[in-house]
């Protein structure tokens, strides 16, 4: 899946479950001031956990993967790839 | 002697004056130089013009900051009132105006968005501010909170209050109406910390972690015990779960309170909590709802060698009851006892005494038990009452505290929660009245009914529902019903679901049928 694609999935679930993010831009903080709080981001990890089929660990909660909106869709990004890679790996093998 | 807050303050001050009591990720404070800040602010605040009584209205994260303005407004003859940070301006507003409050004391970036409706509050005379942010143009005057902090201290500083006078409003919901203040004395809060220091066993080696608000009385009893036995309190706020585990190894923290929400994003399946060493933490404790079997278990195996005490206890009457965690494995859903020198009473509908397993109101007696709610005479008196069981002799000058909790007790004296006498929700250990949420909903101007009633979940306590009738000839989009709602409150007053029906059912008196609604949901 590509970046936009993905950045559109998030927004729209964002949207949808954190209404009050609707006018948030991509780049603008999601966190601290009360948009999304801690019990929040476990909906958003359950969300790209099953979007995405990604597994979220402990040591990705991290302002860098989840502080904005563009953030979020680059970690959910990276981590498809590497999903994806790995598939790719079962198959040569 | 000890009898007003800032004394116990005073007292760990000239004991253990270089011993660490106050640490965030700002500042690391010792108890002299926590003694030292408070005297200041103390001084400050006088300058400011607060007089004896006056209520100060502290709107900051849990932070040392927060901490320091608590016992600072003490010290000043003051009255705290601190205020959940998660909260909207609306809500804010609501308080100040509530208690008549004279002087704030908060961020400017939360000034900044408090600016318009502090119009509102005509009692507010001046606002305490700390941090950057935009200029605002108020009416009131504005002082510097560090500013404060650096005032020397008059060296022949008098106190004005007594152990009776009030010490503290803290907001908190009902079954009606906007959120009301309960009133607690300075001795009620020191009540509170010594009973609480005494079967938590809390010692001058204690590192306590706050990470729940100081708005909520379980959060500022932390504070207080802390303090009172010459502890170390972190106060911190959070996003990430994990980050706390960081933050329990780091400081070496030895006691957390938490509610079940709180404890259940702990308490996840790929939770760092098990695979840490936390050699140091000697207890945890629950209060703000029923933890799940489920959490419990989870956090048994991973603290294996920490303590845990379940809790009860209710803003009205402070703190009430504890399960001893010898207890755990006897009796998991069990609230546990009265907490030392507290008697808890079960009273049937006729004003009985229950017998055991049978069904009544929890009430409590013991020195914890508020002084009200302010500015709510008859509402106080629905809650505070007399004793019912005391010989006549003895007067009726005794207040008890009527919970609207209804337990059961066994044959030993052991509670067992069975729910709420009213129709009062609880979501994230927050108390919730339906009313408050559906007046939110009306704001809309999409509905011509609404009510909300609360959905059980493990974790939440109650997941909120709405039921919603349009107006005539209208349609309702519950999605931006919802984000009408998320744009007014804090997210845990949000409702999770809308149900749309054309009209909502009623009793034979015309008023919404909640029961027939929660029928509906099978509960």
């Amino acid at each position: 899946m590509d970046k936009k694609n993905t950045t559109s999935k998030v927004k729209t679930f964002l949207a949808q479950q954190f209404p009050i993010t609707k006018n948030v831009g991509n780049d603008e903080p999601l966190l601290g001031n009360g948009l999304i709080d801690s019990l929040g981001i476990l909906e958003v990890v359950t969300f790209v956990e099953k979007e995405f089929g990604i597994v979220v660990s402990d040591e990705d909660l991290t302002p860098e993967n989840f502080g904005s909106i563009h953030n979020l869709a680059n970690f959910v990004h990276n981590k498809t790839q590497i999903v994806t890679l790995r598939k790719d790996r079962l198959w040569t093998v | 002697m000890d009898c007003l807050i800032h004394h116990m303050l005073q007292s760990s001050a000239s004991r253990l004056p270089d011993k660490e009591a106050l640490v965030d990720k700002d500042r690391r404070l010792s108890y002299q130089s926590v003694a030292k800040q408070v005297a200041g602010l103390a001084q400050g605040l006088r300058q400011a013009g607060v007089r004896r009584g006056d209520r100060i209205g502290i709107y900051l994260e849990t932070s040392v900051l927060q901490a320091l303005s608590i016992f600072g407004v003490s010290q000043a003859g003051g009255v705290f009132v601190p205020i959940n940070s998660l909260l909207f301006p609306e809500q804010v507003a609501h308080i100040a105006g509530d208690c008549q409050m004279k002087g704030l004391i908060t961020t400017c970036e939360k000034l900044s968005s408090l600016a318009s409706i502090l119009k509102s509050v005509p009692s507010l005379d001046f606002v305490v501010v700390t941090g950057a942010g935009p200029d605002v143009d108020i009416s009131q005057a504005v002082f510097d909170l560090d500013e404060c902090f650096a005032l020397a201290a008059q060296p022949n500083w008098r106190d004005w209050g007594i152990g009776k006078d009030l010490a503290a409003v803290l907001y908190t919901s009902g079954s009606t109406g906007k959120p009301k203040g309960v009133m607690l004395s300075h001795e009620q809060v020191m009540a509170g910390s010594s009973i609480v220091s005494d079967y938590l066993g809390i010692a001058s080696s204690d590192r306590i972690i706050g990470v729940l608000p100081l708005s909520f009385d379980a959060g500022l009893n932390q504070l207080m015990t802390a303090i009172q036995q010459g502890g170390t309190y972190v106060p911190m706020t959070f996003v990430f779960a994990p980050d706390i585990v960081k933050m329990l190894q780091r400081e070496k923290i030895t006691g957390m309170a938490g509610v079940p929400t709180l404890w259940s994003l702990m308490a996840q399946p790929n939770s760092s909590l098990g695979k840490v060493a936390l050699s140091h933490l000697r207890y945890i404790t629950n209060t703000g709802g029923r933890m799940p079997q489920t959490v419990l278990n989870a956090l048994r195996k991973a603290l294996s060698k920490t303590q845990i005490f379940l809790m009860y206890g209710l803003t009205e009457a402070f703190r009430s009851t504890y399960l001893p965690p010898e207890e755990l494995d006897r009796r998991p859903t069990s609230m546990g006892k009265a907490i030392p020198n507290t008697e808890i009473l079960v009273v049937n509908e006729q004003g009985q005494p229950c017998k055991p397993g049978e069904t009544g109101e929890l009430v409590h007696r013991g020195p914890t038990v508020s002084m009200g709610y302010w500015g709510q005479r008859e509402l106080t008196a629905r809650v505070l009452k007399p004793h019912p069981f005391l010989p006549p002799e003895l007067g009726d000058s005794e207040r008890v505290c009527y919970s609207g909790d209804l337990v059961t007790m066994d044959e030993e004296g052991f509670l067992y929660f069975v729910g709420r006498r009213d129709n009062m929700l609880k979501s994230s250990g927050f108390r919730i009245s339906p009313n408050e949420v559906e007046e939110v909903l009306f704001q809309s101007c999409m509905l011509r009914e609404a009510a909300v009633i609360g959905i059980p979940d493990g974790a939440l306590g109650h997941v909120i529902k709405a039921y919603v009738a349009p107006r005539d000839g209208e349609s309702i989009n519950p999605g931006s019903l919802l984000a009408f709602c998320a744009g007014k409150m804090p997210r845990y007053m949000v409702p999770k679901t809308v149900e749309v029906l054309e009209s909502l059912p009623k009793t034979t008196s015309g008023k919404v049928d909640y029961p027939a609604l929660r029928r509906r949901e099978r509960l």
